[in-house]
């Protein structure tokens, strides 16, 4: 944790929400992409955020101080999406999703910025089959391009747990990327 | 590398963006419970029930001291109560030592406005401010809640104490909170890291002295993190403050304040620019007066367009 980021929960810590604003501003777009990755719905992403940062807020003084504070809220984020996807049915996609991935794949532009609907098509593409826990790896390590420590320390799984995980999600996704005529 | 490999490498560069982000923070922030003031409360009273025996334990010890001293010499009781307030203050336990501490500045600070004279208020003056070393249990104001931080104990240290905001002490007032001690911080920072301010010229022709802008131009390193302790400094001040606007996003921090006792107004705005830059524009002026960006616009242009050697800083 830097300087900044210790004085600023510290005065998170004593209630005072012009520091929390900081952070809130700081994370919650870190925040909505992992959700939107996870749920593939931009308004269930935005409610996802707005819980995350109260959950943040309720257990900010519980903070390890040691950690830094992204790492935190990214757990916090990952458990709730986790919980989520856990209680809604199995996310599918629809023949119209298909569509957004074949024209991003023979888009030539690789400087283009997806919109967050195309993100939500090309992702429920591509992770369908996955399990919650496959996909919540995959998602921090190869769409957010986390490290695999880093995706330890927020899902609190193990090292072999994160390699498995990820090997059968990224073995998942070219099957399915092979079947939808990737090769 | 194959397509598929192809597909997740350009996925993976990517993020999504919020097509509102400042509503969704306000969204976040309105939604936010008040923490339970009982459980404030009762940390309060544990942190003061967890100093107090410490705290009595070292002022019985310092009168006993005290006693002892003053024994053979009976001629000094009238002096007492000012010989047991200094032993108080010696016998209390400093925070740490100011050399290794980082807001030493600060404690450095505070110690020098102790040594006042020795009257009765002295005295009391004294002891008052001994006891602000223990915690309190509810904090009125941000001032004083920052007194507190610089006793609390710091994961690491910090070497640059003068460039830290809580080292600029207001010796005037502890409510009214100067729009002027931004700029003055900047300074310390520029100052530190060898940073020149270039004057930039707003107004050109008008011959408006009144009107005072500033640019630098600061590495953007995470060592120093010039844009978290700009941040920090922007969040020391109440959002009550008169003209107080601060938006801030990775790239880029606006912060508006007014100084209504000196009819000033106050503009920052920091950037990151070519990727491994700050431009920091500062500038204050008249109320009433209308301030043009254009000279921070050009001036901006010419840092993007130019190698930054061939300017003069």
């Amino acid at each position: 944790m830097t300087q900044t980021e210790y004085d600023i929960i510290t005065r998170c810590q004593r209630g005072d929400k012009d520091a929390f604003r900081w952070v809130v501003q700081t994370h919650q777009r870190m925040i909505f992409s992992l959700a939107l990755k996870m749920l593939c719905d931009e308004e269930e992403a935005k409610d996802m955020v707005q819980e995350t940062f109260i959950r943040v807020w309720q257990r900010i003084r519980d903070l390890d101080q040691q950690k830094t504070i992204g790492t935190w809220i990214y757990t916090i984020a990952s458990r709730l999406c986790i919980d989520k996807l856990r209680r809604t049915n199995r996310i599918t996609s629809m023949p119209e999703d298909q569509l957004a991935l074949r024209r991003f794949v023979s888009d030539n532009d690789n400087q283009r910025t997806l919109e967050n609907r195309e993100w939500v098509s090309i992702v429920k593409t591509i992770v369908e089959g996955l399990s919650e826990k496959q996909r919540l790896v995959f998602t921090l390590i190869q769409l957010e391009g986390l490290s695999s420590a880093e995706a330890e320390q927020i899902t609190g799984f193990d090292a072999k747990q994160i390699k498995s995980n990820l090997f059968v999600a990224r073995q998942t996704v070219r099957k399915r990327l092979k079947e939808l005529g990737y090769e | 590398m194959n397509k598929t490999d192809d597909i997740l490498e350009r996925l993976k560069g990517q993020q999504p963006m919020i097509d509102d982000p400042d509503a969704l923070t306000d969204r976040i922030m309105s939604s936010l419970p008040d923490l339970e003031p009982s459980q404030q409360e009762d940390e309060g009273k544990a942190r003061i029930i967890g100093w107090r025996w410490p705290a009595i334990l070292a002022v019985a010890a310092s009168v006993a001291v005290a006693l002892l001293l003053v024994w053979p010499k009976p001629e000094n009781h009238t002096q007492e109560p000012s010989v047991v307030a200094q032993a108080v203050l010696n016998e209390n336990p400093k925070p740490s030592d100011a050399s290794s501490e980082p807001f030493g500045h600060t404690v450095q600070k505070k110690e020098d406005s102790k040594e006042q004279p020795s009257s009765t208020k002295g005295s009391l003056q004294k002891v008052t401010e001994t006891h602000k070393i223990e915690p309190e249990p509810q904090v009125s104001d941000d001032s004083k809640a920052y007194d507190r931080a610089d006793y609390l104990p710091l994961p690491k240290p910090v070497n640059e104490p003068q460039v830290h905001y809580a080292s600029i002490q207001n010796a005037v007032d502890t409510i009214y909170k100067d729009p002027a001690r931004m700029d003055e911080f900047i300074a310390r920072m520029a100052d530190f890291n060898e940073v020149k301010a270039v004057p930039l010229d707003c107004n050109p022709g008008s011959g408006d002295s009144t009107i005072i802008s500033n640019a630098y131009v600061f590495d953007d390193t995470e060592q120093f993190d010039v844009f978290g302790r700009l941040l920090q400094a922007a969040c020391w001040y109440d959002s009550k403050t008169p003209g107080y606007l601060l938006n801030f996003s990775h790239q880029q921090l606006f912060f508006t304040l007014k100084d209504l006792r000196k009819g000033q107004k106050y503009l920052w705005i920091a950037e990151r620019v070519n990727g491994d830059r700050i431009l920091l524009y500062s500038t204050h002026s008249p109320i009433e007066t209308d301030v043009s960006s254009s000279c921070y616009q050009n001036y901006r242009e010419q840092l993007t367009h130019t190698i930054f050697n061939s300017l003069q800083f």
